[in-house]
């Protein structure tokens, strides 16, 4: 397995190279790219910049592990308004014509929000159409999406098995699950997502999880690995069984409130650990 | 019928609609309509805001190919925008006796295209309808009751969708209200009847939502 961590992680007064470098010095073989999170990688960022980034990321000796977004909690695919629908679907399409240019095969798309207002059965009708309708733009370019768990922040696909039923009224190979193990809070665990899901994962974010907390006010549910309440053991004998042997990356939530570039190499170690079964 | 008919025939529009805002129906009764019906679920193109809102209807009206020598027929425009080109249409379907539902698609389809809307529902169907109303807007994090309350041919709660198209007072009867705002009316125009919905029932049909199919059943049986 290799392990990639965000760019979103970089300190905000870094820049993309020096984070690069750090990223690289703490041992990770990949990042991972956010559009929409960072200045150097946005909607208007021109092909020739995407291109750009792509060298820079191979001078400092990595590769892209996979391109995800935030855009789609503000844009949901499965948004009432046409017009914010149509700009969901774009943001998807600009990860997949990035992904290419990049040079990975996976991007990470936030596929619905339940709400108050958007009910979850609208949600689901939507997403499956919306997802149906990328998968062979995806599978032409060779990139799958991967369709993120975020249980508690969508209410919605809830369970290993919903999730699955889901993905099997999508049909199509190139729409899987990027997995997050931190994700599932209280509502279940990540060996049993893992083992349901197999060979459907694109891609899996590591985080741990304290599922007492919930989360209220500044204090995050979610905390650094080993941390929490994660099996991580479990976790990783999973991993085993349905024989993943691709990306694990790192996304934490909650941030170093010093030497932020400390929790680059300790995360790092964290995932060497875990990879190696040293639990 | 012409523009001119079709005024007349509004104004003397004094047939009361039967058992108006009452009665449940048995779901026995919902099957099928009686009489052969012809639905026909019109796709107005570049006219049509909410392309799910054709799925939804297409998924769930009856399939009742005509077995008689006589049948009714349902004319069914989802998400529709400006319906200029097919007022000439519907008035004939009207005039032949037929149902005409007319779904609003003019709650999420901006300024430009609600004006066309609203002018084409006045110059080709007499219908006036106001601005959109966003109902989730200035809630804060109130929480509110989410649903249309549908109330003939028989009653029905659907999932508002967020944003409606209010309709004026005018000739004909209220058959639906989110909140205090009438948001559906329906009218008898010569010897066929006109439902216009300005809140959209074709989403809550294709995310499978029973009793806007049972609604949408009974209208046409009615």
């Amino acid at each position: 397995m290799k392990k990639a961590i965000g760019d979103n992680m970089i300190p905000k007064d870094w820049g993309f190279e020096r984070g690069l470098d750090l990223i690289k010095q703490a041992g990770y073989d990949g990042v991972e790219l956010w559009l929409g999170d960072m200045p150097w990688f946005q909607m208007t960022t021109t092909d020739g910049d995407v291109r750009e980034l792509r060298r820079k990321v191979a001078n400092a000796g990595l590769v892209v592990s996979n391109v995800s977004t935030g855009l789609h909690w503000d844009a949901p695919l499965s948004a009432r308004d046409p017009a914010v629908r149509a700009k969901a679907t774009r943001i998807v399409e600009r990860q997949i014509e990035a992904a290419q240019m990049l040079g990975t095969d996976a991007i990470l798309v936030v596929a619905g929000l339940v709400t108050a207002e958007v009910p979850y059965t609208e949600v689901y009708q939507r997403c499956v159409e919306a997802l149906k309708a990328l998968a062979p733009t995806a599978a032409r370019a060779g990139v799958k999406i991967g369709c993120e768990n975020c249980n508690s922040e969508q209410r919605f696909l809830l369970s290993p098995r919903e999730f699955w039923e889901f993905l099997n009224d999508v049909n199509n190979p190139a729409v899987g699950i990027h997995l997050d193990v931190g994700n599932i809070h209280d509502t279940g665990f990540a060996e049993q997502w893992i083992e349901i899901h197999g060979p459907r994962i694109t891609r899996i974010h590591l985080k741990d999880v304290l599922k007492h907390r919930g989360r209220s006010g500044d204090q995050s549910v979610y905390t650094n690995l080993f941390l929490g309440d994660n099996n991580w053991p479990a976790i990783r004998a999973a991993l085993t069984k349905v024989g993943y042997d691709g990306w694990l990356v790192a996304e934490m939530e909650a941030r170093y409130r010093f030497a932020p570039d400390q929790q680059f190499y300790d995360t790092a170690q964290a995932i060497d650990r875990l990879v190696a079964g040293r639990l | 019928m012409n523009r001119r008919e079709f005024l007349e025939s509004v104004a003397a529009a004094t047939v009361p609609l039967p058992a108006l805002g009452r009665s449940a129906v048995s779901t026995s009764q919902l099957e099928m309509p009686t009489v052969p019906t012809v639905c026909c679920v019109n796709d107005l193109g570049d006219e049509c805001a909410l392309r799910e809102s054709v799925l939804g209807y297409q998924s769930a009206v009856p399939i009742s190919p005509p077995g008689g020598r006589r049948w009714r027929t349902v004319f069914i425009y989802p998400g529709a925008l400006d319906v200029t080109g097919v007022g000439e249409s519907i008035r004939w379907n009207l005039r032949c006796g037929g149902t005409v539902i007319v779904e609003s698609g003019g709650a999420f389809a901006g300024h430009p295209h609600y004006g066309r809307h609203r002018h084409s529902l006045r110059e080709e169907l007499q219908l006036e309808v106001n601005a959109p109303v966003d109902l989730w807007s200035g809630s804060g994090n109130a929480p509110r009751t989410p649903y249309v309350q549908l109330t003939w041919p028989l009653p029905a709660a659907v999932r508002d969708f967020s944003r409606v198209v209010p309709v004026a007072d005018q000739p004909g009867d209220v058959i639906a209200w989110a909140g205090d705002v009438p948001v559906g009316l329906v009218r008898r125009v010569s010897r066929g009847t006109l439902v216009y919905l300005g809140t959209p029932l074709g989403p809550a049909l294709w995310a499978g939502d029973q009793q806007a199919r049972r609604w949408l059943h009974q209208v046409i049986a009615s």
